[in-house]
């Protein structure tokens, strides 16, 4: 038998099986094919985008836990008393004979009331750098306690992207320096600090050696006052009053002066750099925290990137859309060729 | 119109009986010539000549199934085409009879003679052992003369599946058909 007979044969079988080839069979509820694979597909994908969407509700698009420069803890540099700037012994005059006198009896005084001085003057500064989760909370925490411990902000810059999850807040902040102590374990607790830097400057001597600038000069001013008094030429008045007025003028300098010392002292500059992050850096150093924490930025990255991904593809809709009306086009004419070569 | 009624008139010899099965089942033959022979206009001589042959063939033959049995005539009509003009490549048919090919185990024995009906029984017999969509499939391919496309469409496959599925008919035909003794 060859095969055009059996293509004969095969015409020959039973009419009623024809027949039944020819009713188009009815494939009750499916209405498309079953492909395992694009069912799998299907479903990964929907979990994907499902757990993205549930995954960080808050945290935006931060990057994978946005490491603070150090773990390092605080480092406390107390500085001793740091020597002041040399004043220019800015005496009165040299030539004024009268003044001599003056100065002499002046000076004695000032070394008497040096040694009557035994509070320290310290300028108390310090550096903290912090980061949070809770942006928000914890800026409004930190502003919170300032206002507790009496103290004021000095300035603040901020900035940073809440899309991307970057905020950050740089502040200075003049805290009483009896608080200072106080407010800085209060804002470790607000925070996870990840840099402290404390610095102190013991202004005493100068503080002291303005004073006795002062004191000294204020008796001077008060002799000069008495000799205006007596004085009997007009000559001399007027050269009385020249001294006199370059008198008042070094007063109101080192006055001036020990008014910033004072500002310094009483209250101190504490300067925070507050950053959002996604994750906190860690704090122990265990092996089995490390661990945990790797296993949270790692989800935390792996959700990041889905998000970016799907945000990424959302935002070339129009490309996409433009692709897939080419495609259906093209699909369409193929079929008409198709159906047109089998006509 | 009614088989019977058309059947009656072939009997009278009334040529209204021929345009009677001409309207009602030319699109049907048409189709299956079509299939076939790919070609316009040969398949439409196929049809006419299916026509002629049944006009001829009818009185004494009164056939049970009418339709059955003009697809059949324009069938085997068809066929003859393809054997003997070289010039119906294009049809489906050409490459519906290199897959029957793989159903012959190649022997040739001269002597035996070829019943088509015999063979064609043994195929019913077989064929009724099939589950139902491989039948549907086979016939509508072989039978029909369908693309592997169309028979897939036809009964709500996916493609690949009609394929491997003919081909492991094929081949339990071929079991099939050297059980029973037919082809050698």
């Amino acid at each position: 038998m060859n095969k055009e007979q059996l293509f004969e044969a095969i015409g020959e079988v039973d009419d009623s099986l024809v027949e039944q080839a020819a009713v188009k069979q009815r494939r009750k509820g499916r209405i498309f094919h079953f492909r395992p694979a694009a069912w799998v597909a299907a479903a990964a994908c929907c979990l994907v985008v499902g757990t993205a969407i549930l995954g960080l509700p808050k945290k935006g698009m931060g990057a994978a836990g946005a490491d603070t420069a150090s773990n390092a803890t605080a480092s406390s540099a107390q500085e001793a008393g740091g020597a002041g700037p040399e004043y220019a012994m800015d005496m009165v005059t040299e030539d004024a004979a009268p003044g001599a006198a003056v100065m002499g009896e002046s000076a004695q005084n000032s070394t008497a009331k040096l040694a009557e001085v035994t509070t320290q003057k310290v300028i108390y500064t310090a550096e903290l750098e912090m980061e949070s989760t809770e942006y928000e909370e914890t800026l409004a925490q930190l502003l919170a306690k300032v206002e507790e411990m009496g103290g004021y902000q000095e300035s603040s810059t901020q900035g940073g992207s809440l899309e991307y999850g970057t905020r950050w807040y740089n502040a200075s902040f003049r805290i009483p320096s009896d608080r200072y102590e106080e407010f800085l374990s209060s804002a470790q607790g607000v925070g996870n600090v990840t840099w402290l830097s404390q610095d102190s400057q013991d202004v005493t001597l100068e503080y002291v050696d303005l004073e006795a600038r002062i004191s000294s000069l204020e008796t001077q001013r008060q002799r000069l006052d008495e000799l205006a008094a007596q004085a009997e030429t007009v000559e001399d008045l007027i050269y009385i009053q020249g001294q006199l007025s370059s008198l008042e003028y070094q007063l109101e300098s080192y006055g001036s002066q020990m008014r910033v010392l004072e500002n310094q002292v009483s209250m101190s500059t504490v300067t925070v750099r507050l950053s959002e992050v996604a994750t906190i850096t860690p704090v122990t150093n265990s092996f089995a925290s490390r661990v945990s924490d790797a296993f949270t930025r790692g989800w935390t990255g792996f959700l990041d990137g889905i998000q970016g991904l799907i945000l990424g593809i959302i935002s070339v809709w129009p490309v996409l859309l433009l692709a897939a009306v080419l495609v259906v086009v093209i699909i369409t004419i193929r079929k008409k060729r198709i159906s047109k070569n089998n006509k | 119109m009614d088989d019977n009624a058309i059947l009656d008139l072939y009997f009278a010899r009334d040529e209204r009986g021929l345009t009677g099965a001409a309207a009602k089942y030319g699109g049907y033959c048409s189709a299956i010539a079509m299939n076939l022979l790919g070609k316009v206009q040969d398949a439409e001589e196929c049809v006419n000549d299916t026509w002629l042959g049944s006009w001829r063939a009818i009185p004494p033959t009164r056939p049970l199934n009418l339709r059955v049995y003009l697809g059949r005539l324009c069938r085997n009509l068809a066929l003859n085409r393809l054997r003997y003009s070289s010039a119906q490549k294009r049809g489906g048919g050409t490459a519906l009879l290199e897959e029957l090919e793989e159903c012959l185990s190649g022997g040739q024995t001269p002597d035996q003679a070829f019943d088509a009906k015999e063979t064609g029984a043994a195929i019913s017999r077989f064929l009724e052992g099939c589950d139902p969509t491989a039948r549907t499939l086979f016939l509508r391919r072989y039978w029909y003369g369908e693309s592997v496309a169309d028979a897939a469409r036809f009964c709500g496959v996916p493609v690949g599946t009609a394929k491997s599925t003919l081909s492991r008919t094929r081949t339990k035909l071929k079991e099939a058909l050297e059980k029973e003794g037919v082809c050698v």
